[in-house]
């Protein structure tokens, strides 16, 4: 470790302009980069199960949305909020108040995720249990690993609180992409019909049955 | 800005890592943590040699060995299968070549994330070590082909449904975790960590081999993520995401409305590019070492570049082809039939080039080039029934015979394995500072090259005449004439023959490791970067006080260089180099003061 930062402290390698050491910031800017493409690739293909399931004549979408989910989207406005502002305090060297504020992004992701699994609860209360049928599996396996990127995120933020550095900017960076990533699910999951996809696959020539 | 200047020499040492355990085990090194992939990959590439092995022994004597029922036979084909593919080759090239080479071949000090390098080994190590287990769970290794097409992978029938499916399941994703870490790192060191002067277009091909491929790994490895996953829930929670509803050992099951083809396309979707994860690193080494064996500029760098960047974009529009006979449109078969063909011209351009650099080329049949050499052999005799394959017509009739077999072991198995034994033999001075034995080396090769070809070759001619494949016995077939059996019994003693040769192999670089003798920094006298860092093996952090500066790209063979009798120019001796044929003789230690010209830095 301390012949790393050895490296690191005395001149990592260049840009490929020789403009001085290009890490830790722009390693980890692309590095992150690379990861937010990986991690769309990864709901980007569910989605595309999602909906070749879902053009299949048996197909029961879920009607029930339980008031939860709102909760959640809001909670996690609030983190990509709360990171956004320790990201500003960060730049404007304010470290103490980016750290209570990444702090209270953390809390704010946390309570995210407990509001999931209360959603789950009332998911199956409802009677929407896993197995019922292949909309509720599709519900419980894509927010499942929607909550699993959040706390992969809360581990890596938690490392970030304790540096209060420039890796705030990338916490930052990574809790909008998990808001936008939430949206997409959500829509995904009540909104993308039967017929949209039906209407869709036959635009690009799919034969649907 | 050097890392050497405030500290002494003495100083720096201080700050490398000491103990055995940093050193060694724990290391963030990419160099150590290359070799750690590599000897784990070639240990588990045993395991999956040995279980061959074990599959000729039924099909050349069937019946002779009471050991091999069934259910094991499955359970051999399956393992061999997945274990060559993934934890093999895909561990092998990105893992091993990709982390001792990246670093080395850019300039770099070190990946640019050292601690998730680690990660990414000890996750891989994890994975090694549950596929094992699953030798050891009651009911044994899953059976279901290393496709693991479901419904069959989780019903009962297949072996393996109690606990090998899960534990399989369990291992890939901690496989591509361990991939999705290594490839973050490789993909950014490219990117950004690249030495002054080193462009994109001045990097060895071996590093946009590596580079792509670990693109295609990044964005393929999730679909069979989200494969392993749904069926881990179709197994576990019993959902139906794979599974239709079916009547199983006379049992209305509790599934409904699941599709199997969805899995396919999950499946092949990752399958394919996984093809080329495999293929881009070798076309890359190959590239290399030709160029270097036969002391000549690779004939058409920007070409081979381009080539392998449509190749790795054209290899996700393509998956659909390993499904010609699950029943699709045949709009569809005819899109993917004609993409897999389009496929086949960026890498034929490779072969040319490969040809075109080789001729009137100097050219030195060193181990390595013999490795190289007998990969584009393969590699065109594999690429070429790939042709017959990839239409639909011709395909529907051979696609359950050995005729497939043969074809994805020449392409996909003996080829990249060829690479992968050229890369270690060319890269292996480098890594230890020492010399194998060229005999055993050459008889490694010839045993190898012309066995692969006395066990596929005939397959081809098994698959023609129509004889099945993934079947466990192939007595009381009218159709399968005696002729078939003793050409088996034949492939078999081959294969037998060709795993034990191995052995050559595994002795002769752990021999090598303590008695063979000494190398030097650069025995091919290769211009590419690796082969100039002051050390040999390379230390911690690579470069010494120093980082090198690259003035020109890695393949300039053949021309007056620095040096007694040099023909080659490096990448980071001096501009003067190269355009003046009357230039004042290099310090014999020139590649150690790198040149600090303003002038070269583009502002």
């Amino acid at each position: 470790m301390s012949a790393n930062a050895t490296l690191r402290a005395n001149g990592g390698p260049h840009d490929a302009r020789g403009n001085g050491p290009a890490w830790p910031q722009g390693a980890r800017r692309i590095g992150l980069w690379v990861f937010m493409v990986v991690v769309s690739t990864l709901f980007g293909l569910f989605a595309v199960a999602y909906m070749m399931r879902a053009a299949y004549d048996d197909w029961r979408p879920i009607t029930f949305v339980p008031w939860q989910l709102y909760c959640s989207t809001g909670l996690l406005v609030l983190c990509s909020l709360a990171w956004e502002l320790a990201r500003r305090h960060v730049a404007a060297g304010r470290l103490e108040a980016a750290r209570s504020a990444s702090i209270g992004a953390l809390v704010l992701s946390a309570m995210f995720v407990l509001s999931q699994l209360y959603a789950w609860q009332a998911m199956t209360a409802a009677d929407y249990s896993v197995a019922a049928n292949p909309a509720n599996s599709f519900f419980y396996l894509i927010t499942g690993l929607h909550a699993m990127h959040v706390m992969g995120g809360m581990v890596a933020g938690a490392f970030a609180v304790r540096r209060a550095g420039e890796a705030i900017g990338l916490c930052a960076q990574y809790w909008h992409f998990l808001f936008v990533l939430w949206l997409a699910v959500f829509a995904l999951l009540f909104m993308v019909t039967p017929d949209l996809v039906r209407a869709f696959c036959t635009t690009i020539g799919i034969p649907v049955r | 800005m050097s890392y050497g200047e405030e500290h002494g020499h003495d100083d720096e040492n201080h700050h490398a890592p000491q103990s055995f355990w940093t050193k060694y085990v724990w290391s963030q090194d990419h160099k150590v943590i290359a070799i750690q992939y590599t000897l784990t990959a070639l240990f588990i590439g045993t395991v999956g040699l040995i279980l061959s092995d074990l599959m000729r022994l039924q099909l050349g004597f069937p019946g002779k060995f009471q050991f091999i029922d069934p259910n094991s036979y499955y359970q051999f084909i399956t393992m061999h299968g997945m274990i060559m593919v993934v934890y093999l080759l895909t561990a092998l090239f990105l893992g091993g070549f990709g982390n001792y080479l990246i670093p080395l071949m850019v300039g770099a000090r070190d990946m640019v994330f050292p601690f998730l390098n680690m990660l990414s080994y000890w996750f891989y190590l994890l994975a090694v070590v549950i596929l094992c287990v699953s030798f050891f769970v009651p009911g044994g290794p899953t059976g279901a082909g290393w496709t693991l097409y479901p419904p069959q992978a989780i019903l009962p029938g297949t072996p393996g449904t109690e606990w090998g499916i899960i534990v399989m399941l369990v291992s890939l994703a901690v496989f591509i975790v361990a991939a999705t870490m290594g490839g973050l790192n490789y993909v950014t060191t490219v990117l950004q960590a690249r030495t002054r002067g080193m462009t994109l277009m001045r990097m060895p091909l071996s590093v946009w081999g590596i580079f792509v491929a670990t693109i295609l790994a990044l964005l393929a490895f999730p679909a069979l993520f989200v494969s392993a996953v749904m069926m881990m829930f179709d197994k576990t929670l019993h959902t139906s995401f794979f599974m239709p509803a079916l009547v199983s050992m006379g049992q209305q099951l509790n599934y409904k409305g699941g599709s199997p083809l969805l899995f396919q396309h999950l499946f092949w979707f990752f399958g394919h590019p996984e093809v080329y994860i495999v293929a881009l690193p070798a076309f890359g080494v190959i590239s290399d070492l030709i160029s270097v064996h036969a002391r000549k500029c690779i004939f058409g760098y920007r070409m081979m570049v381009w080539a392998i960047v449509i190749i790795g974009g054209l290899s996700f529009v393509v998956w659909a082809h390993h499904m010609y006979v699950s029943g699709m449109h045949p709009w569809f078969g005819f899109f993917f039939a004609t993409t897999t063909l389009i496929i086949a011209v960026p890498t034929a351009l490779k072969v040319y080039n490969w040809t075109l650099t080789l001729w009137r080329g100097d050219i030195h049949l060193t181990v390595p080039m013999l490795f190289a050499l007998g990969f584009i052999s393969t590699f065109l005799i594999g690429g070429l029934t790939g042709l017959f394959l990839g239409n639909v017509s011709v395909d529907i009739p051979l696609s359950n015979t050995y005729f497939v077999v043969a074809h994805f072991h020449m392409v996909m198995g003996v080829s990249p394995v060829l690479a992968v034994f050229g890369g270690l033999y060319h890269w292996y001075p480098k890594v230890t500072g020492r010399m194998y034995s060229e005999k055993l080396g050459q008889a490694h090769f010839w045993i190898t090259f012309i066995g692969a070809y006395a066990i596929f070759f005939p397959m081809h001619y098994l698959g023609i005449l129509g004889m099945p494949r993934r079947y466990y016995a192939y007595e009381n077939y009218a159709f399968i004439p005696e002729s078939a059996h003793t050409l088996n019994a034949f492939i078999s003693v081959v294969a037998l023959f060709v795993g034990v040769a191995q052995l050559l192999f595994l002795f002769n670089i752990m021999w090598s490791v303590r008695r063979g003798t000494a190398a030097g920094g650069n025995p091919w006298r290769a211009a590419s970067l690796e082969w100039y860092t002051p050390q040999t093996p390379p230390e911690h952090g690579n470069w010494g006080p120093e980082l090198p500066s690259v003035h020109r790209g890695a393949y300039e063979y053949g021309v007056d260089g620095p040096g007694a009798g040099g023909d080659y120019i490096p990448q980071n001796a001096g501009p003067e180099y190269g355009a003046d044929p009357h230039a004042p003789p290099p310090h014999p230690k020139a590649h150690l003061s790198p040149h600090h010209d303003p002038a070269e830095v583009p502002k």
